[in-house]
């Protein structure tokens, strides 16, 4: 039986070539190149993660008068889409170790954790070396930045940025600044307005509240944040364009 | 038989076809008999075997001498013999075959030694029923006397995680023995 076995091996093998060396070599390095690729983008996803967290989310201290729940602003800010890339990019560089030799013998959570540091670290020697920095002033990088700042986008959420032209009693009327259009602000004694500073005209805005044709019942009332990236992108009327605080360039 | 060692003999194949021959020699019967384990079909076997051999073959560049032949060559195996019930989707329920029992490797027999009562029929039965990652791991350790590098290699696991692996697996083939007795 056994012998029967071995001549039909034998005999199906001398039609049969071994593949030649480089394939293995070429496929092997595609790998090796895959992890470091995978690596420097979990980096950088990383990096641009943490930025959103720390300087958009409330947790940090931000928009703490926005007028909005302080939870449903943590979630509301937080940079899930990013997160998710993340987890996924750790888990295409967990699959990739182990395919490497010898590394599968490794415990899984020793793996994710060295995964884990080695992000870290890598995060933190971009910051060191001023790459990050130098990253965010991409403008692929400051479109994410302004996207995952859901609450501030004035198309989407309802929220509005705009110069103040008239002030009354219980009343501001404000000049949106990417479409011009006019708003009129109602507040009252409820409307959350950010300490230490006076509405004045010409003051740049940020109002949160409910919108109803071109009015809005204020919840909140912030002051332009020198936080706020990549705001001098939007477009605005030339009128406006040298009276515009300039944001600070965006830093990790 | 020269008294060279399996992965001296996978080295020199891309050279010397006959280097290939002699560890078709050595191992077919052995991967034979795992994947007529694994699949519960002897004839089947067979096949898939010859695939096995086949794919070393035309894959042995690819051959890291670090690492044993053997456990390269299971690996090929446990892949094909994964492929293989993955394609039939259910295992095929054979009949009890002395040969496949008959050959155990001389090694201590654990899972006898566990259920002392049992005959060697019932554990088989039994072990069909396990899945295929438990009947493996199992098979690797018992029958094939692998060490648990060696079966980390193999299955590509956490060398920390095949002890607990083998031990739930005893349990389970235990339950099931225990089971079909009561019943």
């Amino acid at each position: 039986m056994n012998k029967k076995l071995n001549e039909k091996i034998k005999t199906k093998l001398k039609n049969k070539k071994p593949k030649p060396k480089w394939q293995f070599q070429i496929f092997d390095f595609l790998k090796d190149f895959g992890i470091i690729l995978l690596f420097i983008s979990a980096i950088l996803i990383f990096g641009i993660a943490l930025y959103l967290i720390v300087h958009y989310n409330p947790f940090f201290g931000n928009y703490k008068n926005s007028g909005f729940n302080f939870f449903f602003q943590i979630f509301s800010v937080f940079p899930w889409e990013l997160i998710g890339i993340l987890v996924l990019l750790i888990l295409g560089i967990y699959y990739l170790i182990k395919k490497v030799h010898f590394l599968y013998r490794l415990d899984s959570i020793l793996i994710i954790v060295i995964i884990l540091v080695l992000t870290t670290s890598g995060y933190f020697l971009a910051e060191t070396t001023g790459l990050n920095k130098k990253i965010a002033g991409n403008q692929i990088i400051r479109e994410i930045y302004q996207k995952q700042g859901r609450l501030f986008k004035p198309e989407r959420g309802p929220v509005v940025i705009g110069e103040i032209l008239k002030i009354e009693n219980d009343k501001i009327t404000i000049q949106e600044i990417h479409s011009e259009k006019e708003w009129i602000i109602i507040f009252d004694e409820k409307t959350r307005i950010q300490k230490n500073q006076d509405l004045e005209i010409g003051k740049i805005i940020m109002v949160i509240g409910e919108k109803k044709e071109n009015q809005i019942k204020a919840r909140g009332i912030k002051f332009q944040s020198e936080n706020f990236r990549g705001f001098n992108d939007f477009p605005r009327p030339e009128s406006q364009r040298n009276q515009m605080p300039r944001a600070p360039k965006p830093f990790i | 038989m020269s008294l060279k060692t399996d992965e001296q003999l996978a080295l020199e194949t891309s050279k010397n076809k006959e280097a290939f021959g002699e560890l078709v020699e050595r191992y077919s019967e052995k991967i034979h008999y795992y994947i007529a384990r694994l699949i519960g079909s002897f004839q089947e076997a067979e096949d898939t075997t010859q695939d096995v051999f086949i794919k070393a073959y035309e894959n042995i560049a690819s051959f890291n001498s670090k690492l044993k032949f053997s456990s390269w060559l299971y690996r090929i195996a446990h892949n094909e013999a994964v492929n293989f019930i993955k394609k039939n989707y259910r295992y095929k329920k054979v009949e009890y075959n002395e040969d496949i029992e008959n050959h155990q490797i001389e090694s201590e027999d654990l899972i006898l030694k566990i259920i002392k009562n049992e005959n060697a029929k019932e554990v088989h039965n039994a072990l069909l029923k396990l899945k295929t990652s438990e009947k493996e791991v199992l098979q690797l350790y018992y029958f094939e006397d692998k060490k648990y590098v060696e079966i980390s290699d193999i299955l590509q696991i956490s060398i920390n995680s095949v002890g607990p692996k083998i031990k739930r697996a005893k349990d389970k083939l235990k339950k099931i023995i225990e089971n079909e007795q009561k019943t």
